[in-house]
């Protein structure tokens, strides 16, 4: 049974506490034996797949008390376990949302889309200007796409020339967005989505219901992130009848059906947090394509049905630039029913 | 212990040490040889080829202690040299423009200038990123460069020369660095491999010069990566795994797949790609330079140094743009490039690649007219000599002609849901009036297919002879549509001022009373308006004059849903009053008893009739007749006219007469992009 807060999930004992992304961890143990690990790392791949927490398990093999003859964290020291709690002084965490260098200041700069300027100097500042002898530290660098352009280029010199015994990963899943002098500072380390078993696996460990977790899993294409997201039963459930009726209101082909379901369904989802549109949106964009994976064979149908799911891509484009959704949506069903 | 990445462990120390920028050097040395050192050099250019790096080495060129003056060739290993490479020489001070923005530290930097060095010949100031400095920074430093002390020289690097004021650029002088060509960049890597002991293959160097893209401190990167990941010397397929980019053997599959139009296979690729958790983005823009590439070869009879392949990668390329149409390979390679960028921004770029590629694969076949005329004058002859029988079926002429049967592909012809064949439903740059847009403003839908009459190029051929085109020299057999003399009169697209046949109608009328514009109306249940009057039979006769009117009201309604008031009989609509008529209890009377909508019609009405009041509003429900004067009906009219003179067009075309009488069969089916099908 779940506990009242969400439980934290599995604690991070080293690499081996990763699930799957055997490729990533292969590279950094075996770039970390041969002491070629670079000082500063792109970890890019698709969000809520693990990349934090294997930038977390890889500074608990830099510094754990109690290495493993393969390298790996003990999982146990005081060291392995403050980082797992993200307690430990010398392992930073840098983000939009999250800033604990900022602590003191909780006022509306974390609002902001982006990481500014200003926390990149304050880290050279205050925190990488001082380094005990012996120390290692290590900067992670969560969603590094949201670093602004100035605060990427206030990055670029740390990057390169690092401070001594100092790590950056700069943690993506739109790894294209990061200015492109920054990435070619960095060594690229990839993470694949992970395999629906492991989103399970994962959901349960977070208490999630196991029936839950299997449909949560479902369309979460890999991401534990947003199974976890998926995962609410309401919600889940309200997000399928939105397909249905989505799908209903185009089976009908009615223009009145089409605007009545577009306006109640904008409405409700104005009523919720996050992007509801979107989300049900992409549901929608997936059953197109599942179905035209399905139909392969058939050049119409499956011309039809990918040519439909693009559509609903496009929709969901325009969305990301504030289209009002009602209307958005709206125009996406009638023009749906004209491809065919 | 921290690694030191090869990027630095290599990081050149002279002139020559320097590949790829080698007209900098000589410029350089020519200027030293000259004695006409600048005081204020500007480094340009993309990231990581080599702009710090000359800076530095010019710094030493120009404080070197082992000659009496500035040389070209620094010794490296003198007190100066060694401190610079160390970045601690105390008369050389490195700058980092994107960190280095405070007033005071500028201040201090200006201060300091016109003492003389400590111990070298120049004080040397070097500011890296230097588009990055605030405009007071610039300032500051502009006197300074205005009137330097002789003793002082600057060095500024950056990627972005377009964002440094041009007062700054106009005292520099201006050295321009160049993205390195693959060949240079592979030179240097093997150099490094061999002098760090590690092994290799010509591909592995090949693959990671090729995704260098042309800078050397990203090669370097990427070879870091790669020793660090792998074990022993390292080889094509274990480098390109370690980078996350296809193997070339996998781009030539999928492009064979989509040439051969077989989306199962292809979809197989995306899976096996997606599995091996490659980076789907660059999967997609190597994709796409393969189709370049492909393109090329096709066109170009000795593609030369146009093809930076390989020599076993150039014969694959070759042989698979040989088996291939030109006009397709660039069909192709158009819809790819708009698929990279829709891949780029897609949260599931993996359904992207799916999707693209399922209607690439099915993409409609082209045939070259003149083959297509050569078949026809073939099959007359046949017919004529009384080799085949009456049934056109009987000697069905290779390839996509009849229909179904596609040439090589052996599926099903597609239908042409879509002129163009792209990444998108919508073509992109379909003329005036862009994507489709169904629910437009009152204005029917001009065909939007090209008026170019057949002239030589391709057709594609699809079911029943209904014929797209693609953007290079296609032609479109199905001629363009004029409206049907019965359609009514094109409404002013999106008229924003009343039309001039307005006036007359135009009049101040009374005083609507304004009905409370409260806010809450759109979250609140629809709350009425005043009852409206009810008629049990509405005689909607004098609405068939309005609906013209009605349109260019409804041209500028702004705030309220189109589709519903396109369905209202308008039975009154002037300055003074818009009356509407719905089916009692129906769907759009209830939206349309809501005063939002009806506040968004009055608006719309007081801009179309440019008065000073907006006019009263009134809804009246009761039985409608069968056929009823409205725009949805208009509309719905239009298109199916618009339909028939396509079919005509069809019917009618030369090359469909031509067939016919060839074969002396008759038309049975024919069907429109857009059309239903039958599953
Ligand atoms: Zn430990
Ligand atoms: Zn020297």
């Amino acid at each position: 049974m779940a506990e009242p807060e969400q439980p934290k999930g599995d604690p991070i004992q080293g690499l081996r506490s990763v699930r799957a992304q055997s490729a990533a961890k292969e590279f950094l143990q075996h770039a970390l034996s041969g002491g070629r690990l670079s000082t500063a790392l792109l970890f890019e791949g698709p969000d809520g797949v693990g990349k934090e927490r294997c930038a977390r398990a890889l500074a608990q093999c830099s510094l754990c008390l109690a290495k493993q003859p393969d390298g790996d964290a003990c999982g146990r020291c005081a060291i392995c376990r403050a980082i797992d709690a993200q307690k430990y002084p010398d392992v930073i965490t840098l983000a939009r949302t999250l800033d604990v260098l900022t602590q003191q200041e909780q006022t509306g700069a974390d609002l902001k889309s982006e990481i500014v300027v200003d926390k990149i100097r304050e880290l050279q500042r205050e925190r990488l200007s001082y380094m005990p002898h012996g120390a290692i530290r290590w900067v992670i660098v969560r969603d590094a796409h949201e670093l602004n352009a100035n605060a990427s280029n206030a990055l670029l010199k740390t990057l390169e020339e690092p401070p001594a015994n100092t790590h950056f990963v700069l943690a993506t899943h739109r790894p294209s967005e990061l200015l492109v002098t920054v990435r070619s500072r960095c060594q690229r380390v990839r993470f694949a989505t992970l395999p629906e078993s492991d989103v399970i696996a994962i959901l349960a460990s977070r208490g999630v219901e196991a029936a839950l977790a299997k449909e949560a899993a479902k369309w979460a294409e890999g991401s534990a992130g947003r199974a976890l997201a998926m995962a609410d039963p309401e919600l889940l459930a309200s997000r399928k009848s939105w397909l249905e009726r989505l799908l209903a209101a185009l089976r009908a082909g009615k223009p009145g059906a089409v605007v009545e379901v577009s306006e109640a369904f904008s409405k409700e989802a104005a009523a919720k947090e996050g992007d509801e549109v979107l989300v049900v949106l992409e549901m929608l964009e997936r059953y197109f394509r599942d179905e035209a994976i399905a139909a392969a064979t058939d050049a119409r149908k499956s011309t039809v049905l990918a040519a439909r799911s693009q559509l609903v891509r496009q929709t969901i484009a325009s969305l990301d630039s504030n289209l009002k959704a009602q209307m958005a949506v709206e125009s996406m069903l009638v023009r749906l029913r004209d491809v065919r | 212990m921290s690694y030191l990445v090869l990027a630095r462990k290599w990081r050149p120390q002279t002139f020559t040490d320097l590949v790829g920028q080698e007209h900098v050097a000589q410029t350089l040395r020519n200027a030293f040889a000259q004695g006409r050192i600048a005081h204020a050099f500007l480094f340009t250019g993309p990231r990581g080829v080599g702009k710090t790096t000359i800076a530095r080495v010019l710094a030493k060129a120009l404080n070197c202690l082992s000659s009496s003056g500035p040389t070209v060739e620094p010794c490296g290993t003198c007190s100066a040299c060694e401190e610079i490479t160390r970045s601690s020489d105390v008369d050389v001070r490195e700058i980092d423009g994107a960190t280095w923005t405070k007033v005071e530290s500028i201040r201090e930097l200006q201060e300091s200038l016109p003492y003389l060095p400590a111990r070298d010949r120049f004080k040397i100031v070097i500011i890296d990123e230097v588009h990055m400095l605030s405009n007071s920074a610039f300032n500051a430093l502009l006197k300074t460069l205005e009137e330097p002390p002789p003793h002082v020289k600057f060095v500024f690097a950056t990627t972005e020369a377009h964002k440094v004021p041009i007062t700054i650029l106009s005292r520099c002088q201006r050295y321009d660095f160049k993205l390195l060509p693959a060949q240079k960049i592979r030179a240097r890597i093997e150099h490094i491999l061999k002098a760090e002991g590690v092994g290799f293959d010509d591909a592995a160097v090949s693959l990671v010069a090729r995704e260098a893209a042309g800078s050397m401190r990203d090669a370097l990167s990427l070879l870091d990566q790669v020793i660090a990941g792998s074990t022993g010397a390292l080889s094509g397929p274990d480098v390109a795994r370690l980078l996350g980019v296809a193997d070339r053997q996998v781009l030539y599959d999928l492009a064979r797949a989509v040439l051969a139009a077989d989306p199962t296979k292809a979809l197989s690729i995306v899976q096996q790609v997606t599995d091996q958790g490659y980076d789907l983005h660059a999967f997609a823009r190597d994709f796409l330079s393969l189709w370049r590439d492909l393109v090329v070869a096709r066109i170009v009879h000795e593609p030369g140094s146009m093809l930076d392949l390989a020599d076993e990668e150039r014969a694959d390329v070759l042989a698979i743009a040989k088996s291939a149409d030109a006009a397709d390979l660039e069909r192709l390679f158009l819809a790819w490039s708009r698929t990279v960028d829709d891949v780029a921004r897609a949260r599931e770029p993996r359904w992207v690649l799916e999707m693209a590629l399922v209607r690439l694969a099915h993409r409609p076949a082209l045939v070259p007219v003149d083959e297509l005329i050569a078949r026809l004058v073939d099959l007359e002859r046949k017919l004529g000599s009384g080799s085949a029988g009456s049934d056109p079926k009987a000697a069905p002429p290779r390839g996509g002609f009849t229909g179904p049967q596609r040439p090589g592909g052996g599926s099903t012809s597609t239908s042409a849901a879509n002129p163009h064949p792209t990444a998108h439903p919508a073509p992109h740059g379909a003329g005036p009036n862009g994507p489709n847009v169904p629910r437009a403003s009152a204005q029917p839908t001009a065909p939007t297919q090209s008026s170019a009459p057949p002239a030589p190029g391709r057709f594609e051929v699809v079911r029943g002879g209904v014929v797209g085109a693609t953007a290079a020299a296609m032609v479109t057999p199905v001629a363009p549509v004029a409206a049907p003399a019965s359609a009514p009169p094109a409404p002013t697209p999106s008229a924003p001022p009343a039309p001039k046949w307005l006036e007359n109608v135009r009049a101040r009328g009374n005083q609507p009373q304004r009905p409370s514009t409260d806010e809450s109306a759109n979250n609140a249940a629809p709350e009425p308006a005043p009852p409206p009057p009810r008629v049990d039979l509405l005689d909607v006769r004098p609405a068939e004059a309005n609906v013209d009117v009605w349109a260019s009201v409804l041209a500028v309604l702004e705030g309220a849903p189109l589709a519903i008031l396109e369905q209202g009989v308008p039975l009154e609509v002037s300055a003074k009053k818009v009356s509407l008529a719905f089916e009692a209890n129906s769907f759009y009377a209830r939206k349309v008893s809501a005063t939002d909508v009806q506040e968004a019609v009055r608006r719309a009405a007081q801009k179309a009739f440019a008065t000073d009041e907006p006019p009263v509003f009134e809804l009246v429900t009761g039985a409608l007749p069968e056929k009823v004067p409205t725009i949805a009906h208009r509309k719905e009219l239009q298109r199916q006219a618009e339909r028939a003179a396509k079919i005509e067009a069809a019917r009618t075309h030369p090359f469909v007469k031509r067939f016919l009488s060839l074969v002396g069969g008759d038309v049975r089916k024919i069907e429109l992009p857009g059309d239903i099908p039958n599953t």
